[in-house]
This record gives C-alpha cells, sequence and structure tokens, in this order.
C-alpha cells in the first residue's frame, strides 16, 4: 500500500520504515532475536501467568482506592515516558539524519516536524507497551480482555508524555542555547527516570507499614468515591475497567496536546535543528596547572584519561548516572533495614545491592574497556596491552567506589556480617563484570555505547546477568551467615575462569 | 662494506617476502628496503596493498608470512622493542574528542614511557612549532581537519621515532596546513629520522621524496628515485604522474 507523494501518511510510512530498518540491521549473534523472543515468552509464563491465574475472578471496582492507585501509576507512566520522550526530542535537534534533504525539498516544514514528533511517540509507547505485555497478554487470555485497555491508555499518555517532552526541549533550547540545552535534557531525562524508580521504591523507603497508613488514609481525607468516580481524577481507573467514554477522552486529550505541542513547536523545529547543526561543541577546559601533567605512570594516566573522557560525555554520564541513580536508594534502603535490624530484608539488601553494583560496573567497564577512540594508538604503542585493560578495569571500579564507600561503612558498622558480605561481594562483582566486560564486550567507538543499551554485547549483558545473580545470591547468603554462600560463589568462580579463557574481544 | 654503511647509515626498515590474505593476497610476498635518513613514498592505486603492508609494519595486522626488521630489530619477535622506534600516523588522526591537545600529548608520552620532564618540553616545543600552542587547552572535537592531523602528527613525534610512518597525511588539508606537514617532515628527515609515507597526490612525492616505491597487486612494481623510475617508464615520460600512470597501466613484472 502506498500513499500519495508528499502527504503525512507518505512521510510517517517513510519514517517507520527507516525505524524498523534500523531495529532489524541491528547487529547481534543470530541467536539474539529468538532469545528474546524466549525471555519474552518466559516472562509471561513466570510472572504473567501466576499473576493471571490469581486475578482469574477479581472484577475491579471503581472505589476511591483504585481511583488513587490509577492516578498514581498513570503518574509514574508520564514521568518514565517524559523522561525518554525529553531525551528522545533534544536528539532530534541534533540529529539531523536525512533532515537536510526533507527540508530541502518542496515537502512543509511542517509536515516533516509532525512526522518526527509521531515518530518519538511511537517509539516511547512501543517501549511501554512490549513491557507490559508479558503481564498483559496473560492477563487478557484468562479473562480480562477488557484490561487490554491499558494499551489506548498507554497511546494518550505517550501522546501526552511526548508533547511535554518537546515543549521543555524547545524551551530549554531557547533558554540555555543548544550546547546547555542538551546537556540539561539529558541530566533531566535521567532524574526522571531516577524520580520513576524511587517513586517503585517508595514502600520500601518509607516502610510499607506507613504507606498502608498512608493510602488507608488518603481515600478518608477526600470526598467521597462517588463524588470522585465523575471526576477527571477516574478517567485512568474507568478507562481501565472497559469504560469508553473516559478512554476516549483520554485518547481524544491525548492527541490535541500532541498536535497543540506540535503547532507549538513547528516552525521553530527547522530553525532550532539548524542552530543546533551550526554549534560546534567545544567547551573550553578549564586550564589546569601545567606543572602537575605529565605525572604519573601509564595507568594513572589511562586512568585519568578514561575519566577525563567519561566526565566530559554528557550521554555518557547519563549513561552512568541512570544506573546509580538506581543504586544509591537501594543502598540507603539496606543501610535503614539494618539500623532498625531488619533480619530478613537486609540479606535480600545485600544481595540486591551487589547484583546492581555489578550491573553499574558493567555499564562503565562497557565503556572504558570496550569502547576506544583510538585503539590503533594503543596497539601500535609499546605499552602492554595487559597494563591498559588492567588500568581501564581500575577506572571503570573506581567511580562505583567513591559511590558505595560511604554506605558500605556504615553497613559494616551497623552490622559487621553483612556488612562484609556486602563489601566483599561488592568487591567481587565489580572484579567479575570487567573481566566480562574485557573478555566478551566487542571493541567499538566511544560513541556506540552513548545510547542506553546501544553498541552493548547481548552476550556480555547476559553472561554478566547470569553470574552476578550467582555472586549476588552469594553475597546474600553470607549476610544471613548461611554456609550454603559458597555454592553460588564457586559456581561464579567456574564460569569466569571459562571467560578469563576467552580471548580479548579488543585483540586482532 | 658499501660507502653507506661505511658512513654509518643503516636500513631504516627491511621486509623481505611479506604475505597478507584477507581470502584473496592484499600483500604478496612484498620485499622492500627504506634507507635510514631517508623520505620514502610508497605509491599504489586504491587497494594495491599500501595501508595493509604499513599495518604490518607498525605492528596492527599480523602477517600470514615474512620478515619485517626496524633498525635491526624484528619487529615480529620484538614488538614491542620496535614499537618505541616507530610512529604511525593513519589517514584517520588517532585522537580523542574529548581531550585538549596537551592532554592528549600527556597520555600518548606515558604510552611511550617518556619521562615527564622531557614529555612536557616536548609537548611545548611540538605545539608551538605546529601553531598549537594557543589551541593547548581546548578539546580537539572543534578542530579543522587540518588541526587534528597536526594534533596527531604531534603526538607521533613526541617520542622522537626514529621511524615515522604516514598514511595519506595530507589528505583532505588545505594548503598552508599541508605545506605545514611537509615541512615537519623534511624536517624531521634532515635531523635524522626515517619517514615513509603514502600519498595519491603524485606532486608531493615527487617533491619531498627521496626515493619512490610502486606497489601493484601487493608486490613493488617499481622503486627508485624519479630519474631511475622515469628510465624505467620509458623515454617520454616527464612528471612522476605520467611514470605512475605508464607503470600502473600495463601488467608489469615485479622486481622483487
Amino acid at each position: 500500500m502506498s500513499f500519495p507523494a508528499q502527504t503525512l501518511p507518505w512521510l510517517l510510512a517513510h519514517e517507520l520504515r527507516l525505524t524498523w530498518r534500523r531495529l532489524l540491521s541491528h547487529r547481534g549473534p543470530a541467536w539474539r532475536t529468538p532469545v528474546l523472543i524466549g525471555l519474552f515468552l518466559l516472562a509471561a509464563l513466570v510472572i504473567g501467568g501466576p499473576v493471571g491465574f490469581a486475578l482469574r475472578g477479581v472484577s475491579l471496582s471503581v472505589t476511591a482506592t483504585t481511583i488513587f492507585a490509577g492516578d498514581a501509576a498513570m503518574v509514574v507512566f508520564l514521568i518514565w515516558m517524559l523522561s525518554q520522550a525529553l531525551a528522545a526530542a533534544i536528539e532530534a535537534f541534533f540529529t539531523r539524519g536525512d533532515l537536510d534533504l526533507l527540508l530541502s525539498s518542496p515537502v512543509d516544514p511542517g509536515k516533516v516536524m509532525v512526522v518526527r514528533c509521531l515518530a518519538i511517540a511511537t517509539t516511547v509507547f512501543t517501549g511501554f507497551a512490549i513491557f507490559v505485555s508479558p503481564l498483559m497478554i496473560p492477563l487478557a487470555l484468562m479473562g480480562h480482555l477488557g484490561w487490554l485497555a491499558l494499551y489506548p491508555i498507554l497511546a494518550a499518555a505517550a501522546l501526552t508524555a511526548t508533547a511535554m517532552g518537546l515543549i521543555l526541549a524547545s524551551i530549554l533550547f531557547r533558554l540555555l542555547g543548544p550546547k546547555r540545552a542538551r546537556a540539561t535534557a539529558q541530566i533531566l531525562a535521567v532524574v526522571l527516570g531516577g524520580i520513576f524508580f524511587i517513586a517503585g521504591q517508595l514502600p520500601n523507603m518509607l516502610g510499607l507499614g506507613k504507606l498502608k497508613a498512608w493510602i488507608v488514609a488518603a481515600p478518608s481525607a477526600t470526598p467521597e468515591a462517588g463524588h470522585l468516580a465523575r471526576t477527571i481524577l477516574a478517567w485512568p481507573i474507568r478507562g481501565f475497567s472497559g469504560d469508553l467514554a473516559p478512554l476516549t477522552a483520554m485518547l481524544i486529550g491525548g492527541g490535541l496536546i500532541f498536535s497543540a505541542a506540535t503547532l507549538f513547536i513547528g516552525r521553530r523545529f527547522a530553525t532550532d535543528s539548524a542552530a543546533a547543526a551550526g554549534v560546534a561543541s567545544t567547551p573550553a577546559i578549564r586550564r589546569a596547572d601545567e606543572r602537575s601533567s605529565f605525572v604519573g605512570g601509564i595507568v594513572a594516566l589511562t586512568i585519568r584519561k578514561e575519566l577525563r573522557l567519561l566526565g566530559r560525555d554528557i550521554t555518557l554520564i547519563a549513561t552512568v548516572l541512570f544506573r546509580l541513580i538506581y543504586l544509591v536508594p537501594l543502598a540507603l534502603i539496606l543501610v535503614r533495614n539494618a539500623d532498625q535490624r531488619l533480619v530478613t530484608l537486609v540479606p535480600i539488601g545485600v544481595g540486591t545491592v551487589t547484583f546492581m553494583v555489578g550491573q553499574t560496573v558493567l555499564t562503565l567497564a562497557m565503556i572504558m574497556i570496550a569502547g576506544e577512540d583510538s585503539p590503533d594508538l594503543l596497539r601500535s604503542s609499546p605499552a602492554g596491552a595487559d597494563t591498559l585493560r588492567r588500568a581501564k578495569m581500575a577506572a571503570a571500579i573506581l567511580p562505583v567506589v567513591i559511590v558505595m564507600a560511604a554506605p558500605l561503612i556504615v553497613l559494616m558498622v551497623l552490622e559487621p556480617v553483612p556488612g562484609v558480605a556486602a563489601a566483599l561481594g561488592c568487591g567481587v562483582i565489580a572484579l567479575a563484570n570487567t573481566l566480562i566486560a574485557a573478555r566478551l564486550q566487542r571493541p567499538a567507538p566511544r560513541a556506540a555505547f552513548r545510547r542506553r543499551g546501544g553498541g552493548a554485547s547481548v552476550t556480555a549483558a547476559m553472561v554478566s546477568l547470569v553470574i552476578s545473580g550467582l555472586i549476588a545470591a552469594s553475597a546474600g547468603m553470607a549476610a544471613a551467615a548461611s554456609v550454603f554462600a559458597l555454592l553460588p560463589l564457586i559456581l561464579a568462580v567456574g564460569g569466569l575462569a571459562l571467560i578469563n579463557e576467552i580471548k580479548p574481544a579488543s585483540a586482532e | 662494506m658499501t660507502i653507506r654503511d661505511a658512513l654509518g647509515f643503516r636500513d631504516a626498515l627491511v621486509v623481505r617476502d611479506l604475505c597478507k590474505a584477507f581470502g584473496k593476497p592484499a600483500v604478496d610476498r612484498l620485499s622492500l628496503t627504506v634507507r635510514g635518513g631517508e623520505i620514502y613514498a610508497l605509491l599504489g592505486k586504491n587497494g594495491a596493498g599500501k595501508t595493509t603492508t604499513l599495518r604490518m609494519i607498525v605492528g596492527l595486522l599480523k602477517p600470514d608470512a615474512g620478515a619485517i626488521r626496524v633498525f635491526g630489530v624484528d619487529a615480529l619477535g620484538d614488538p614491542r622493542a620496535a614499537k618505541q622506534i616507530i610512529a604511525w600516523v593513519p589517514d584517520e588522526p588517532m585522537l580523542y574528542d574529548r581531550l585538549s591537545p596537551l592532554e592528549y600529548l600527556e597520555f600518548v608520552a606515558g604510552l611511550w614511557g617518556i619521562e615527564p620532564k622531557t614529555a612536557r618540553e616536548s609537548a611545548e616545543t611540538l605545539l608551538k612549532w605546529l601553531d598549537l600552542w594557543e589551541q593547548r587547552h581546548e578539546r580537539c572535537e572543534g578542530f579543522s581537519r587540518g588541526m587534528k592531523q597536526k594534533t596527531a602528527l604531534a603526538g607521533a613525534l613526541i617520542h622522537e621515532p626514529r621511524l615515522l610512518i604516514l598514511d595519506e597525511p595530507l589528505t583532505g588539508l588545505d594548503a598552508a596546513a599541508a605545506r605545514q606537514v611537509k615541512d615537519v617532515l623534511t624536517a624531521r628527515a634532515r635531523a635524522g629520522a626515517t619517514v615513509i609515507i603514502t600519498t595519491h597526490i603524485l606532486e608531493v612525492a615527487e617533491r619531498i621524496a627521496d626515493r619512490i616505491g610502486i606497489i601493484q597487486r601487493g608486490r613493488l612494481l617499481a622503486e627508485g628515485n624519479l630519474a631511475e623510475l622515469r628510465l624505467r617508464a620509458g623515454e617520454n615520460q616527464e612528471t612522476l604522474e605520467d611514470v605512475f600512470l605508464e607503470l600502473t597501466a600495463e601488467e608489469g613484472a615485479p622486481i622483487a
């Protein structure tokens, strides 16, 4: 099916075809797609199946509590979607791609803009749709077909979040200029993502009892559900229950907000984009004392170089912050649980923190060890490849050590056994993940790692998940002073010994 | 003993029967000798095997067969010792966009194990010589191609290499930057270093090279100074371009 040239659907079809082909051309082993589909089905079976079974006879009624829960979920969804839309919108200004071709053609620039915005909304929606599907499909199959209304609700939220992201990006662009807008938007996107995560952790951070009391108290402090159910606050839960009127209203509302936003920044888009393209992003480097430069051996110089490069790449900072922002609340929860002598929760917390440390180090190690812009410079130098690799491994671990040192010390003081278990677990998992990145991650320029997940090896990520899971389990069991802690540790060390035998991916 | 040996000249690079295949042969039993202190231009059509040859010499590619000696050092047996005296400047500068020239030189000096005080002095001299001193604290990402190439050249020279190898060093440079790079190469050769360059700009090879090697299908087709190459190509060939086109057009028998 083809649309008449220069029309909106014709342009949209072109954009979606390019997006689809970019997805298909993503490099990876042949088994990648089947494994991802397998993981999706496994999640549907393990998560969606039991939940669907448990909820098969449950009907959803519109009460003050469910209205409150629906609104809370909607806010959290919107924040998370806004985080993604903002990052995508700011990149749309800078990534010109075929924009020069489109804008130099007789096609209306407004249409080009609308198509770009629709592409952002589609990407935001698709990510969420895939995320909730392992839960929603089993639920629908087990009798809750009406709950598939979540998808149009997500579509409305995606349109609204994209509109907000576009307007925010445009405002930042005008207030701060192209260079600062990009940096600010990327950090803001990460912070919003962090808020989404922290919102999910509220029950743990506040303590379950306090939150339950708060939820129970909230309806009593508001008008009765009968009145609430007629307000806009009830739209999410009513829509989810299959009520067509609020569902349609939300979709129309999202569409209107989206249209208004595209109209608002439509004409500015081409100008801003051209301004962004003309900007040479070369912020001046703070003048260091020249006498202090050229000091240190190759290990110190390599660590300094890696940290400098990381510190000057706002996108990579955002990627790392994205990991760290998950880590900090978890560490705080762990310390809080230890302080309150919550015997069961502390070992679980030790395991979780250990696991997250591993994932954070893996991200850093992939950027620093495999992400190298001048591999030929290193290989043509007389510096030993092993020396350079070890220096890069140290550079990857250093930021996590800085973040985790204080909470781990506090934990060791409060609860020595779990504290030592957590410290050892974090140390072992950090080393393990740098080894995994060094051996399994294919080398690539740093730019490949600027997109979250981009450039990262699926093999390295999956092996890391398994090994980190084993080490985290071991740390958790050690925190509970269990002798069985040795079992997963032995398995992990065995796996690492095998990985160590693999020729480094960066070597010729 | 030849007169050159008696005067203390040593061969900077000796390549013997070098082979490398990527499915089909890229370099095929290539043998060549570059004398110490000379500028040697390696010419050839696209895909002739120039870059593959150079990448094997600097230790970035492992040859399938053959031998490479750099100032008497077996580059395949002791690559570290060979790398210590070689500098490599590829057509795409090996830079870090987010480092300043001074920080880049600091790191490169560390890679070659240069003593900090010496490295700092060399960096200042090189950056001033290449007109980069004022930009020493700016990130390389905003530099023009010429400035990037000069920064990479400064990095290559910071350890005072005895053998400087450059792959297409003048591509994309404006006249001023190209002149500056040519002057640097000539000055280094005058100071005793050996320089090997590949280039498609034949006038450059004609003007600055002491000797020229032409390779085709991975084998040395002809070698010598311009007069010797003219002699080999035929009477009517005046410029190096004429000679090059004449020699590479025919199915010439390799000389080595």
